[in-house]
């Protein structure tokens, strides 16, 4: 309080009565009403940090696909597979020069298998901060009053912390815990948990399906975590030997993402879906991944209802064979030690 | 301890920090709710901190306290419920009066010091919001400004003249002075008896 103020509260002080008129009960809240309002307010913060996550290529990729993928039929992946082409590795030739374009070879499994052999470790993984910055657009089910595109980088820091931004907004902090890579179906590993990761692929591929349980795909888990986790070299090569036992995975080599860089795709197919997952060649950095529609599918949509209640017309909603559904661009992917917004 | 602006600047970018406002401002704010729309101020103290919280990038310090801004919002908050057709029960007053028959009824100045009371009602409307935020909620003056959306000096000009009003009726009320008969008049030969 100023001086001013505290002159003009003590002239006030001097008027008749005014100490009673001051001292009149103050009603007290129930400890109920202040809960209400607590839980308001949390659940306001939840929802800006949710709103803000929705917009988060990680995210959002694991919800858009896997609704589309509860129907397929899961291939087994059996511990022998993964050992063959855990064995594979060793005798993979090396297929390119870095800066050329990709050497195009026989399968999605040898370039797999080839990238196991080369993977290096993502940048600066002892940094303070683990920064992904994408771009991402949901074309089946975009967030309402959102623009399609959008661009989201997230910070997650290695003593705790999350940061967002989402386009041009202002950075914001999400969240004081410790940092958690989210994987499908609410799956997560903190950062000391990505490190602990074995490097086995017969390991790694038990742990990361006991992670994401019966409904969770093993294909998404290792493309959010090739994608977006501070990984050692060892471990990459773990989850592409992971990737190479997978059937039915086509390769197109000379693909461009939206951004115009050219690297190898691998078709996954997963029932009424497939995921395009655009690797550089050079080091099995991951550029991009798309969610496909590989039939055409119908679906009836709610009858919307008329003024007065009468139901109007029903409609199906059609999506054809090749429909993009969701694309996530990767623009950059590593630790850094400057602090968020910086 | 953070301030109160200090924890607001931060909750743009780190929403968390917003949650300290509610525990320290809930009580105040509820009171001033609860003097006048008593009926309703638990469910509209929960719109105050939502549309404190939704509204936080909007807080300017330059233009006063952050517990003035809040007293704000409830104000606002007040006047829209009251403006509801349902809010108002019969013989209450316009929404404008912002529930001055309800604050009426909760100050126990009305009949341990009925003159200033009396002055108070008296006022006008604006003067008296401000000696109210001042007198019953316990904000600043500068803070009692915020709140009203008045700047911190016009704030007090408004209060001193409000000060000056009801020293005025006060005195007018006082019964014309007597001389006291003294104790010994009794004594004195030709006294008033």
């Amino acid at each position: 309080m100023n001086t001013l103020d505290d002159q003009l509260l003590d002239d006030l002080n001097d008027l008749p009565g005014w100490e009673a008129l001051t001292a009149s009960p103050s009603p007290a809240p129930s400890s109920e009403a202040l809960d209400r309002s607590a839980t308001a307010v949390r659940e306001a913060i939840a929802v800006d940090a949710a709103r803000a996550r929705s917009a988060d290529v990680i995210r959002s990729r694991a919800k858009s696909i896997h609704s589309a993928r509860r129907r397929r039929t899961r291939w087994a992946v059996g511990a022998g597979a993964v050992a063959a082409a855990a064995a594979l590795v060793i005798a993979a030739p090396t297929l390119s020069t870095p800066g050329i374009a990709p050497v195009s070879v026989a399968s999605a499994s040898e370039f797999l298998t080839h990238l196991a052999a080369i993977a290096p470790a993502v940048t600066s993984i002892d940094a303070a901060y683990w920064k992904v910055t994408s771009t991402s657009v949901n074309l089946a089910n975009p967030a309402p009053g959102s623009d399609q595109v959008q661009t989201t980088t997230v910070w997650y820091g290695r003593n705790g912390g999350e940061w967002i931004q989402t386009g041009s907004e202002k950075l914001m902090k999400v969240s004081n815990a410790p940092a958690r890579f989210t994987l499908p179906y609410d799956a997560a590993l903190s950062w000391a948990q990505v490190a602990e990761m074995s490097s086995d692929p017969i390991a790694l591929d038990t742990h990361l399906k006991t992670l994401v349980g019966a409904r969770g795909s093993i294909i998404d888990a290792v493309g959010i975590l090739l994608a977006t986790a501070p990984l050692t070299s060892s471990q990459r090569a773990a989850m592409f030997t992971i990737l190479s036992t997978q059937p039915g995975v086509t390769k197109r080599d000379f693909v461009k993402d939206e951004l115009g860089r050219i690297g190898t795709a691998l078709d996954f197919p997963f029932g009424p879906t497939e995921t395009v997952t655009l690797l550089l060649a050079d080091d099995g950095t991951l550029l991009e991944v798309t969610a496909v529609a590989s039939v055409d599918h119908e679906k009836v949509l709610d009858s919307p209802r008329l003024v007065g209640g009468t139901p109007g017309p029903a409609s199906t909603e059609i999506t054809k064979k090749g429909r993009v559904l969701s694309r996530q661009t990767y623009l950059s992917v590593g630790g850094t030690n400057t602090t968020p917004g910086a | 301890m953070d301030s109160d602006e200090q924890l607001l600047a931060r909750s743009e970018t780190d929403p968390m920090s917003f949650e300290p406002l509610v525990d320290r401002h809930s009580g105040a704010l509820y009171a001033y709710l609860a003097r006048r729309i008593p009926h309703a101020a638990e469910d509209v103290l929960s719109e105050v901190w939502l549309m404190a919280y939704a509204g936080r990038a909007t807080f300017d310090p330059d233009r006063g306290p952050a517990r003035g801004w809040l007293f704000g919002i409830a104000r606002n908050a007040v006047a829209t419920h009251l403006r509801r057709p349902t809010a108002l029960p019969l013989g209450y007053g316009s929404a404008e009066d912002q529930g001055w028959d309800a604050v009426d009824d909760r100050v126990d100045a009305q009949r341990s010091a009925p003159a200033l009371f009396a002055a108070v009602r008296a006022l006008p409307d604006g003067e008296r919001e401000l000696l109210l935020l001042v007198a019953l909620d316990g904000l600043t003056p500068t803070e009692a400004g915020a709140a009203l959306g008045i700047p911190a000096g016009t704030a007090r000009s408004r209060l001193h003249r409000a000060r000056a009003r009801i020293r005025e009726q006060l005195d007018a009320a006082e019964p014309a002075y007597t001389a006291p008969i003294p104790l010994t008049s009794h004594l004195i030969p030709g006294a008033i008896a």
